[in-house]
């Protein structure tokens, strides 16, 4: 049996990865699944096209991952493609060089005439000077993370969620328990061998064994608004820099994002400080963007690695590592699996896997590559309830589809309370639905965590219409709804 | 669209929405506006049913705190749905959206009279078709104008229906604005249409072009030296004074457009009202006035203030947002019964009271006499009726004690 | 004099009413609708203190308090203009309940989700109490705003008293979209009252006492007080609503009535944003045109009303006015932030004046009426005191 750490894109796909190979797996997950990075990052299904200069090996897994996944999770890839828009800032150079790159790495291009491009993408800037189109994609993380999690536990797996990894046992050299622990308390688990994918938590995780990772972690910011702006993905022809791409997102669109060290592996909420340099940022490509309804502001952290590397963080790889800690004198059977985009996920994962299945001296090999994802059951029509978030459409059926859930996981896999309203007139509707399975005081904490978890992300975006949003959702909570905190 | 993605789920459009508050079916215009548009730009946004009931009175779009152009999404969202039109409404919604070939022959209305033809296209059997109020020649001596030669010109704008309908309504107006001393000329000479009609249907691409011919005629008759452009009917006044910029992708006339009603408030002489005050008109009988619905997205009120500036005896605004006439709506088999129920509100307030109705658009006086039972007509009409009552009166026994004021207008 | 009031609120109108009958030409230039809609019509003249408890006597709290707000009143002040607040109301066709003449200390009302909450005066349709006590509590099948399962939880978890909730199962006219403004329509229609009064009735059967009846707010637009007495006369109870969120039925009844009256007093509307303010008028944004006046009182509102912009950059602009407004630029003083009581060219009345957090401390019916008030001292000087008064405007 495999206990992975982590419910990310990494964790969730090694733990398929090994399902598929007939290998038992229990998932361990701090919070809910996606509480990290897979859960925070662009939505953006890269091409490859934003490495392919500097990063040629992650730009050529990239695109190669790219393809695969619109074959295995077709429903949870939006195939819009990507410009590469040329602004009279970008630098001259530039265009020439990344082509060749793009040429050399295998990715396709189409130059794209400043006219077309306009049409194409109608807010776009008068003054951008045509560019080029790349198979860029957009992924909608949640639900395909809710896919792998059915998949794994329709073969037998667990995800064992709101459980934390706290201890890990080594027996003769080579890893044998873990002790994990949760709010019913705290249990041993035996185990052949454990894959760190805890994403920007891998080095604390890897301080539990004898072995601690030096990660890189960065700070990425971005924004979303409540529309969607572009019917592309639209991204800044110059190296990567802060605030250079534009993702559609089924409604709405997300603006980032920036590059930044921190220590911190939960993602700090971002201040308005912040936000407003990184809206700044879009002036020359998007001259209405400040006038765009603003929705929240988000942060995630990048767990990146690269053990000797400069100081920028834009400067470390993309690419991701596969650590087998039993070779470098760490306990055997350890995996960690650190770096890499949510693209390349089941790339890393399967590498992880190979890793795992070599030191259990097992034969099986990858099939993720060729398997599709079955997808989630559809909710029925019933045309006879009312929504319950008007939004987003999320109405009796949707809710039902996952018995039990709290109010924060009816979030994430019904998509209540994430759209313009931020949940001001669903959030009282959906928790009357739950009062029948828990209790009141239960309850209201959970009413309290979700308004807050919406109010946290309009902060960091409270301007224009946004902030008169939040100034309605004030008075509703506390005036019409008499709620005190 | 500026503003599309603004709504914050205030549901105000909601209370504002004469429809939502009929019929119980209208999904109202949050869930058709906003929130269907937002579905369509991600590609999910199915069309709903009921979109056609919406009148494109616009009250939503006025009450929007933020600026979303609810109606004019609406508008989208049935633009969306035209292709599953039948044919025989395809039919229809032509004619409807082509009102200047009314205009240019309204007996053609007559054949709708004939019930298989009407019930064919679907159109109303219920509601009223216009009469056809041709003008008598006015007298040169009414028009006795106040001031001498150089006066100000102003170019007055013919709608359809007028065109068609009430040529009384529009020779009463450029009379009066004669008498108030200025130069009067009619735009544009043939009959076109601005393009409401075919906006409020869904038809957008549709009234794009008409917009764009209607703006190209008035620009080449326009002299350059008006003080403004005066309109008779509220629609085509929200039509050219807003939409066409705003939506239509057009450029601003080169002069402001100003409803009839508010130019005479504010150029007609003080003389003007003072005799015609004094004449006083109709005593003991009511004066109903209703802005309707595309006049309240400039406000409403100014009928009721030339009424009483007027003279007239007892004045009253009918509680109405929308008399729900709305163009052609009305005219719709599918929304008689809407439009009935919008607009029943004004017989109950005047129950019985005599008197007649002041209000500033064709279509919705037709819609207002039917149910009210009241002579409905445009300002301008009841306008000049009183000025020519004030001059057969002032002609023989002089103004009555204690309306002494100096005549420095029209006499 | 012609005083142009921007903004058409509960400020806006307030102002315009009494602005009107102190003798004034009376406009109101708004962008946009009102906050009516948005709010039941609860009174709340100060409902907690600063350090979050509830305030029982807000008569009180005033005269403790009101002068480190800035607020220069004695109770003799509160009691004039408040008794001409209630007969303003009455005279525009707005009954309060019973026992509001002049009342001594903030009641209950409950919310839709089972919460109360201290308020000073109510509509009559709306229930409040001095004490809670046992109520049946009714939700709509098919209505998603009354939450009767968590509602009628959290009322007993919170009072001790029994909430009996019961549901009305959905009549057949009813369309999955109805919000409390359909119901409300509905229910004025001779169908929906014989459903609701048959449903109600048979729900009831097995209920016995007299205990009231609390029904959610759709009891009808302007028919809503015969309905409500029809109810009662059926059921031998009280019957009141509880207040929904927005479209707030409550509201709107407020809304529609008090500018029917208005208008029909020849009060004038006119539509447009006011993006300056001038010694002579208002300037239209969108237009360039001028509205003349003598004197401009702003009722726009706050961040909420749009009387106050906040910009991407983080500043804060009135948007009458076009000027710059001081603000700390912290999130938490945003909802106190706000332009004063009067500019070079306006006075500001209701929540756009700032200072206060209404939301927080329920104080948003004083704050109207202490903003108005004042601006009406200043403008019209003596005669608010007396003789330049119009008390008997007939209503609707
Ligand atoms: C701003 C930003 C934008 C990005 N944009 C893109 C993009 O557009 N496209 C793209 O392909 N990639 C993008 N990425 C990168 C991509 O999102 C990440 O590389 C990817 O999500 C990492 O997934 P993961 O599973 O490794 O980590 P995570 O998703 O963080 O998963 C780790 C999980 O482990 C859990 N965990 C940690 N410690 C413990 C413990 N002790 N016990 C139990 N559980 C534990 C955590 O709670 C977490 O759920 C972006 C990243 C950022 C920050
Ligand atoms: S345009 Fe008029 S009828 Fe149509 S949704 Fe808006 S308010 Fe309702
Ligand atoms: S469209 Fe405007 S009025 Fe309607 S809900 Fe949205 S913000 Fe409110």
């Amino acid at each position: 049996m495999v206990v992975v750490v982590g419910a990310g894109a990494t964790g969730l796909g090694v733990a398929w990865d090994l399902s598929l190979r007939g290998i038992a797996v229990t998932v361990i997950e701090q919070g809910d699944i996606a509480h990290g990075t897979s859960g925070r990052f662009h939505g953006l299904l890269h091409s490859g096209a934003r490495y392919a200069v500097r990063d040629p090996d992650a730009a050529r897994e990239c695109i190669e991952e790219n393809r695969i996944l619109r074959r295995i999770a077709a429903g949870a890839i939006e195939s819009v493609g990507g410009y590469f828009v040329k602004t009279p800032a970008s630098p001259d150079d530039y265009g020439a060089r990344w082509l060749a790159a793009m040429d050399a790495v295998g990715i396709p291009v189409e130059p794209v005439s400043r006219e077309a491009l306009r049409t194409a993408v109608p807010e776009l800037h008068p003054d951008v000077k045509g560019g080029y189109w790349v198979p860029d994609g957009v992924i909608h993380g949640f639900p395909l993370l809710f896919r792998l999690q059915k998949a794994i536990e329709a073969r037998g797996g667990r995800v064992q969620h709101h459980t934390r990894l706290v201890e890990v046992a080594v027996d003769h050299g080579s890893v044998c328990r873990v002790r994990v622990s949760s709010a019913s308390g705290s249990e041993w688990i035996a185990c052949d061998a454990l894959v760190n994918a805890a994403g920007p938590w891998a080095g604390k995780v890897s301080e539990l064994f004898d072995d601690p990772l030096t990660m890189r972690l960065s700070r990425g910011l971005m924004i979303i608004f409540a529309e969607r702006k572009t019917a592309h993905v639209v991204n800044r022809l110059a190296p990567p820099g802060d605030g250079d791409i534009l993702v559609p997102h089924d409604r709405v669109t997300i603006w980032g994002t920036t590059d930044e060290p921190t220590a911190s592996p939960a993602a700090d909420p971002p201040q308005r400080s912040e936000t407003q340099k990184l809206l700044s940022l879009g002036r020359d490509l998007f001259p209405s963007m400040e006038q765009w309804r603003a929705l929240r502001a988000f942060s995630g952290v990048r767990p990146l690695y690269q053990p000797e590397s400069a100081a920028d963080p834009r400067h470390i790889t993309r690419d991701f590592t596969v650590i087998d800690h039993g070779r470098r004198g760490g306990p055997a059977g350890v995996v960690s699996v650190v770096g890499g985009k949510w693209v390349t996920f089941r790339l890393m994962a399967e590498k992880a896997a190979d890793a795992v299945t070599a030191y259990l001296g097992l034969g099986a090999t990858s099939a993720t590559a060729e398997t599709p994802l079955p997808p989630l059951p559809t909710p029925g029509e019933d045309a006879r309830t009312p929504w319950l978030c008007e939004c987003e459409q999320v109405g009796e059926r949707d809710l039902a589809a996952w018995p039990g859930a709290t109010l924060a996981e009816w979030r994430t896999r019904t998509w209540f309370s994430m759209g313009p309203c931020q949940g001001t007139f669903c959030l009282h509707r959906v928790a009357n639905r739950r009062i029948a399975a828990t209790n009141l005081a239960a309850l209201d904490a959970e009413e309290v965590a979700l308004r807050e978890e919406r109010e946290q992300g309009m902060q960091g975006a409270l301007w224009g219409d946004n902030a008169r949003e939040w100034a309605l959702s004030q008075a509703v909570r506390r005036q019409t709804l008499g709620e005190r905190t | 669209m500026a503003h599309s993605d603004a709504c914050l789920k205030c549901t105000i459009c909601i209370a504002a929405c004469p429809v939502y508050r009929k019929d119980g079916e209208f999904p109202g215009p949050k869930a058709l506006g906003p929130e269907w548009h937002r579905r369509h730009l991600a590609g999910t946004g199915d069309l709903m049913d009921h979109v056609d009931d919406c009148t494109f009175c616009q009250l939503c779009e006025g009450a929007c705190p933020v600026g979303v152009p609810v109606a004019h999404l609406i508008a989208e969202h049935k633009a969306a749905a035209l292709p599953k039109q039948t044919w025989p409404m395809r039919v229809r919604d032509t004619v409807l959206t082509h009102p200047e070939w009314v205009a240019r022959a309204p007996v053609l209305t007559r054949a709708t009279a004939l019930v298989p033809i009407s019930r064919w296209l679907k159109l109303s059997t219920r509601s009223q078709r216009p009469s056809v109020r041709k003008a008598p020649r006015l007298s040169r001596s009414s028009r006795r104008a106040a001031v001498g030669g150089g006066r100000p010109r102003v170019a007055l704008f013919v709608d359809c229906f007028d065109r068609g309908f009430d040529t009384e309504a529009m020779l009463a107006a450029q009379a009066l604005m004669e008498v108030f001393g200025f130069e009067v000329h009619q735009v544009p000479r043939t009959s076109q249409c601005c393009g409401a009609a075919a906006y409020a249907s869904g038809r957008v691409a549709q009234a794009r072009r008409q917009a764009g011919a209607m703006e190209q005629a008035i620009r080449g008759e326009l002299r350059g030296d008006e003080v403004a452009l005066i309109t008779l009917n509220a629609t085509c006044q929200g039509t050219i004074g807003e939409e066409w910029s705003k939506f239509l992708g057009l450029n601003d006339l080169p002069v402001p457009v100003i409803p009839f009603h508010v130019f005479a408030l504010q150029h007609a002489p003080a003389g003007f009202w003072s005799t015609v005050a004094a004449a006083n008109v109709d005593p003991g009988s009511w004066t109903w006035t209703h802005t309707t619905c595309r006049g309240r997205r400039r406000g409403d009120g100014a009928l009721f203030q030339l009424a009483r500036r007027a003279g007239m005896d007892q004045v009253e605004p009918l509680d109405l947002e929308c008399c729900g006439a709305a163009g052609s709506y009305a005219f719709k088999a599918e929304h008689a019964e809407t439009a009935h129920d919008i607009g029943q509100p004004a017989a109950a307030q005047i129950h019985g009271r005599p008197g007649v109705i002041w209000v500033d658009s064709g279509t919705c006086a037709v819609h207002l006499e039917q149910l009210a039972g009241r002579t409905a007509r445009h300002p301008a009409y009841w306008l000049w009726q009183a000025w020519l009552t004030s001059q057969s009166a002032s002609a023989t026994p002089p103004a009555p004690a204690g309306h002494g004021e100096p005549r420095d207008g029209g006499s | 004099m012609r005083v142009v009031v921007v903004g058409q609120g509960p400020a806006g109108l307030l102002t315009a009413d009494w602005a009107h009958r102190l003798g004034a030409e009376v406009f109101v230039a708004a962008a946009a609708d009102g906050s009516l809609a948005l709010w039941s019509g609860a009174w709340d003249f100060r409902s907690f203190a600063d350090s979050g408890e509830v305030v029982r006597d807000p008569w009180q709290w005033w005269d403790l308090h009101g002068r480190q707000r800035g607020v220069a009143w004695n109770r003799e002040d509160w009691v004039r203009w408040w008794t001409r607040w209630r007969d303003t109301w009455s005279a525009a066709g707005i009954p309060l309940a019973a026992g509001a003449e002049l009342p001594s200390h903030n009641r209950w009302t409950p919310t839709a989700v089972g919460r109360l909450r201290p308020v000073f005066v109510c509509p009559a349709w709306q229930w409040a109490a001095d004490e809670p006590e046992p109520v049946i509590w009714v939700g709509l099948e098919g209505l998603a705003d009354t939450p009767i399962a968590l509602a009628s939880a959290r009322y007993h978890a919170l009072t001790g008293m029994t909430a009996t909730g019961v549901c009305l199962p959905r009549p057949d006219a009813w369309v999955p979209h109805w919000s409390g403004l359909a119901w409300s329509v509905y229910v004025d229609s001779e169908p929906g009252r014989q459903w609701l009064t048959e449903a109600l009735t048979r729900a009831l059967r097995d209920h016995a006492g007299t205990s009231p009846v609390l029904m959610p707010q759709m009891l009808g637009q302007d028919g809503c007080e015969t309905l409500i007495g029809q109810l009662e006369a059926a059921l031998g109870r009280p019957v009141r609503e509880y207040a929904l969120l927005p479209p707030a039925v409550g509201g709107i009844r407020i809304r529609d009535r008090w500018k029917r009256a208005l208008k029909r007093r020849g009060v004038t509307w006119v539509s447009g944003t006011v993006g300056a303010v001038r010694k002579e008028g208002v300037q239209f944004r969108d237009t360039g045109e001028l509205l003349p006046a003598d004197a401009v009182v702003l009722a726009t509102g706050g961040i909420l009303g749009g009387g106050l912009w906040l910009s991407a950059a983080g500043e804060l602009f009135n948007t009458g006015t076009g000027e710059m407004v001081p603000w700390s630029g912290r999130m938490e003083d945003l909802a106190r932030a706000g332009i004063g009581t009067e500019g070079p060219a306006y006075r500001a009345v209701g929540r756009v004046v700032g200072g206060f957090d209404s939301d927080r401390d329920g104080d948003s019916g004083a704050v109207n009426l202490y903003t108005v008030a004042s601006a009406m001292e200043a403008l019209f000087g003596e005669r608010t005191a007396g003789e330049g008064w119009q008390h008997s405007e007939e209503g609707p």
